[in-house]
């Protein structure tokens, strides 16, 4: 179990993480939140590439920053912008990641291949990685959290510049590893974390506004997401989520405590959510 | 959009789930942070210094660290990706040095401290070449690819490994630097103890080297990367200048002192990448936490 208490960070004295305590059981935990809401700040003290000016995390108990490299050996990290060699192959680098796990190269080769084959590179694995796409280079990416069987794995924004067929492939890659793992991933794309997020924290302002599952949080709208005419005049506490169209017809999609005028409700979801906490933020 | 500041509130109340935390905000946080006075302040941090000797263990020293990484990293992962980054740096310095014993080599019409100083100052000056180019072109390519990050996760700890790379650069522009100042000697022969090149030689390498690593431990990476090479380019000008004012001191300098003042710079370095090497592991948490107001 992973736990942050009490934590906080200010760069530049400005608060970007601001007395935040959450606890992380197994399964896939979403941190949620649009770009600058300080997600990777957090991910990036739970890898311990920063440490909090005040507060603590800790896992099973034990300090992080403590337990040093025991710690770090059961972490499996994809950073934002995943750093390659790009004129070594997939086979190399993860080799080469193996060697800085602790792991020699000859236990490692076979591991190498088999975590390949399983983010379906098994074909290009003697490859420069210069010639792969993005979504590949993720894949390699993901292949190089799993390559020292770690107990917590921190993806941060791994969807980022990835086509739709590659993030559906990708999800299901994370949803598969998540059987008795904890995995904290970080998006500001809702639809990742829809169908494989356990939980979803959604940050605003440095701290929690939500820590629920998926379902749980779109129940909470239940009753308060409408479709509406066009040119509907909106009210104090009501807000405008989007405009559909379908069948060449447009209607707003708005958030309301009471059952509008001409309002036909619909069955809320995670993205209403996100737009409800961040609506102000967009305008 | 809408023309109104939506309410959120009562949504975001509905939401917070059992997990989130109350919005206490400043107060709480204040109820948790006392602002202590310096002998309360002074009292508490004594306490967690004894706590964390006693709790937690050393991080191994230079030695350890040379022998662990070597062994279980080898040579290749140490320098994985970076090997080009080695060859450059390699026939740069050779380029430089051949250049240097080519010009050195035409001066013997130059009266005694001016082919003395033909000398002197590019060994101070190139010294540390091939450590700043080698170390330089890591820094940039490692910054540029974006891999540092990742390998600063990973069980091997990053401080060890760029120990280990520091030391090895180090050693081996010691190596080169030496067999490069010998030639210019027997090249050019100045007329003064080769002990007293090598100590130069030395001393520049070293004392480049460990001002490189205090610039990168204070300063951001470009003046870190540009502040000491300019301070030695301007360093070998203004030896360079004023070299019938040094030539005396140079000429009286005992050869074994000059020797010894390089090697004990040498020391001096092994010593700064031990002390990196076994660094406090809860250095920055400990200065960050709960520091007292000053007013």
């Amino acid at each position: 179990m992973l736990n942050l208490d009490h934590i906080s960070k200010s760069f530049g004295g400005h608060r970007v993480i601001d007395d935040l305590s959450l606890t992380f059981d197994l399964g896939v935990h979403g941190l949620l939140a649009p770009n600058g809401a300080g997600k990777t700040t957090l991910m990036q003290m739970i890898a311990t590439l920063i440490h909090p000016d005040s507060g603590s995390i800790t896992w099973q108990g034990q300090d992080i920053l403590a337990m040093d490299e025991d710690y770090r050996g059961l972490l499996g990290y994809l950073p934002q912008k995943f750093g390659f060699y790009p004129d070594y192959s997939a086979t190399e680098f993860l080799i080469y990641i193996a060697a800085l796990q602790g792991i020699g190269r000859r236990q490692a080769k076979p591991l190498v291949a088999d975590l390949l084959e399983m983010v379906g590179l098994g074909d290009r694995a003697g490859q420069r990685m210069k010639t792969f796409s993005g979504g590949m280079i993720q894949r390699v990416g993901l292949a190089q959290t799993m390559i020292n069987d770690p107990d917590l794995i921190v993806l941060d924004e791994p969807t980022a510049g990835l086509d739709p067929r590659e993030r559906v492939r990708f999800r299901s890659l994370v949803h598969s590893l998540a059987q008795d793992r904890i995995i904290i991933l970080s998006t500001h794309i809702v639809s990742d974390l829809e169908t494989i997020a356990d939980r979803v924290i959604m940050l605003k302002d440095g701290r929690v506004r939500c820590n629920l599952s998926p379902g749980r949080i779109s129940g909470r709208l239940e009753g308060k997401i409408f479709l509406v005419p066009t040119g509907y005049r909106l009210e104090e506490g009501q807000a405008l989520l989007e405009e559909e169209h379908e069948g060449g017809e447009t209607s707003l999609r708005i958030y309301s405590p009471w059952p509008p005028d001409q309002g036909q409700v619909v069955t809320p979801n995670l993205e209403d959510a996100f737009l409800v906490v961040y609506g102000d933020e967009r305008s | 959009m809408n023309d109104f500041e939506p309410d959120v509130r009562p949504i975001l109340m509905a939401m917070r789930g059992a997990d989130a935390e109350p919005d206490t905000g400043a107060v709480a946080a204040g109820e948790r942070m006392p602002v202590w006075d310096e002998a309360e302040y002074g009292q508490r941090e004594r306490s967690i210094r004894m706590i964390r000797r006693k709790g937690l263990e050393k991080r191994p020293g230079l030695v350890r660290t040379l022998v662990g990484v070597i062994r279980s990293l080898g040579l290749r992962n140490l320098l994985f990706g970076l090997w080009d980054c080695v060859f450059i740096g390699l026939i740069a310095s050779i380029v430089i040095w051949a250049a240097i014993i080519g010009g050195v080599s035409q001066t013997h019409w130059l009266n005694r401290t001016d082919r003395l100083f033909g000398l002197v100052v590019p060994v101070f000056v190139c010294s540390p070449a091939l450590f700043l180019v080698v170390h330089f072109l890591v820094v940039v390519k490692e910054r540029n690819l974006n891999t540092l990050n990742l390998i600063r996760t990973c069980r091997w700890s990053f401080r060890q490994i760029a120990t280990v790379r520091m030391f090895l650069f180090g050693m081996v522009s010691m190596m080169v630097s030496s067999l490069a100042t010998v030639l210019l000697v027997r090249t050019a022969n100045p007329g003064l103890p080769t002990m007293i090149i090598l100590g130069i030689c030395f001393s520049s390498l070293f004392l480049f080297s460990l001002l490189q690593m205090w610039a990168e431990g204070h300063l951001h990476t470009v003046p870190a990367m540009v502040l000491v090479p300019a301070l030695w380019i301007l360093a070998g000008l203004v030896i360079q200048l004023m070299r019938s004012e040094i030539a005396p001191y140079l000429m009286a300098i005992p050869p074994i002192l000059s020797l010894a003042t390089g090697l004990t710079l040498l020391a001096v370095f092994l010593v700064v990448l031990h002390r990196y090497c076994t660094g406090d592991r809860l250095e920055k948490r400990v200065e960050n936490l709960g520091r007292p107001v000053m007013a």
